[in-house]
């Protein structure tokens, strides 16, 4: 997978951000991992990890929000992802996503969304 | 000293659709066709790449970006018929991204081509994540994956507009049913045409070469 050239488009985001705001240090970094990317998040953690020694990061904790795609159906049923979750410990795997069927009607359900990787914030100190 | 949280919501995936639909307008403007082929090492790309070039060459002008991790040979086998092709090295990246492809665009005449073959890297997983600006996501994969391959990799079928099952004459040699396998794109995605193809099926190849000259086709008048 592609974390490492994620995490350094992250880091460098992060950094340039941190600087325009006069950081000395980079408390922490929070990012939104969308379930439906292919995105490890645990080699994502261990390339952050590498990429912030030597930087105003280093010490930064590393903070990861899942995002859940939304489950649609033409019946008009929606719900959020993580509901089917939390009954059914197999939807770690993402293919599970695409197998659910609605509970109203029986049909398979769209998953809309939860394609995102975004930085959604940093905590600094100047 | 001073504590604050600063909201950023830069995504850095969607960076890269960005980048796609620039790189979409601009062959756009220019009315180049961009075909992205995905599939394994192996599973056929280059050869249908080059059966292509030899089918269509005479009528478009074709030009290719080989940006198989070894792009080299591939450009290689590419050049020798004569097409402007741009190897891209990846490094060891597993997937072709729009800053890549956008650089790559720039040393190709534009206006003197019409349509544009792009070979992936040789991977079923990662190029699902990475639109490059291309109208056309086409996924090849081979009877020697194992009549299985399908199932273990729905995203990419999910979100390619052309299947190809290639090389059908050895299928049996393999023990691979290419009606399971096809059958298993229709239930992933029954709204893309699917192709089971092979280079010794002269029939199964010329459904190949219409996909790309009718979307060609249809491009140029929109254009
Ligand atoms: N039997 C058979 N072999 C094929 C066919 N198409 C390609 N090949 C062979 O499959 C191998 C890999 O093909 P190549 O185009 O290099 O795959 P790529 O790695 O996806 O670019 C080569 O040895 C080709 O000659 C086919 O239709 N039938
Ligand atoms: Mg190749
Ligand atoms: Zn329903």
């Amino acid at each position: 997978m592609h974390e490492y050239a994620l995490a350094v488009d992250i880091i460098e985001n992060v950094l340039s951000v941190a600087d325009q705001n006069q950081a000395r240090y980079v408390n922490s970094i929070t990012l939104g991992l969308g379930k439906l990317t292919h995105v490890n998040c645990d080699q994502m953690q261990f390339c952050l990890e590498t990429l912030i020694i030597d930087t105003i990061a280093r010490e930064a904790d590393l903070i990861f929000n899942e995002i859940y795609p939304n489950m649609e159906c033409e019946c008009g049923f929606s719900e959020k992802g993580g509901y089917f979750c939390a009954s059914d410990a197999s939807m770690n795997d993402i293919r599970a996503f695409f197998d659910q069927s609605c509970p109203v009607c029986g049909k398979v359900l769209h998953a809309s969304g939860g394609r995102d990787l975004v930085i959604q914030s940093i905590d600094i100190e100047q | 000293m001073l504590m604050h949280v600063i909201n950023i919501g830069h995504d850095v995936l969607k960076a890269n659709d960005k980048i796609a639909e620039k790189n979409n307008r601009l062959l756009e403007k220019n009315a180049v066709l961009a075909v992205n082929i995905m599939g394994a090492i192996g599973s056929g790309k280059t050869t249908l790449i080059e059966k292509a070039i030899i089918e269509l060459g005479d009528k478009y002008r074709i030009a290719v970006i080989a940006g198989d991790v070894i792009a080299d040979m591939d450009a290689g086998r590419i050049a020798k018929l004569g097409v402007t092709t741009i190897p891209v090295n990846t490094g060891r990246e597993c997937h072709l991204d729009a800053k890549l492809v956008g650089k790559a665009l720039k040393s190709i005449d534009l206006k003197d081509i019409d349509i544009l073959l792009i070979e992936n890297v040789g991977n079923l997983i990662c190029p699902v994540d990475y639109k490059l600006g291309e109208h056309l996501r086409v996924v090849v994969v081979s009877v020697t994956e194992g009549d299985d391959i399908v199932l273990k990799h729905p995203f990419i079928f999910k979100s390619s507009d052309v299947a190809i099952i290639h090389k059908k004459d050895i299928a049996e040699a393999v023990f691979a049913s290419t009606q399971k396998m096809e059958h298993d794109v229709r239930e992933l995605n029954p709204n893309i045409p699917v192709m089971t193809t092979s280079i010794h099926d002269k029939t199964s190849m010329e459904q190949w070469f219409s996909t790309i000259s009718s979307f060609a086709d249809k491009l140029k008048q929109s254009c």
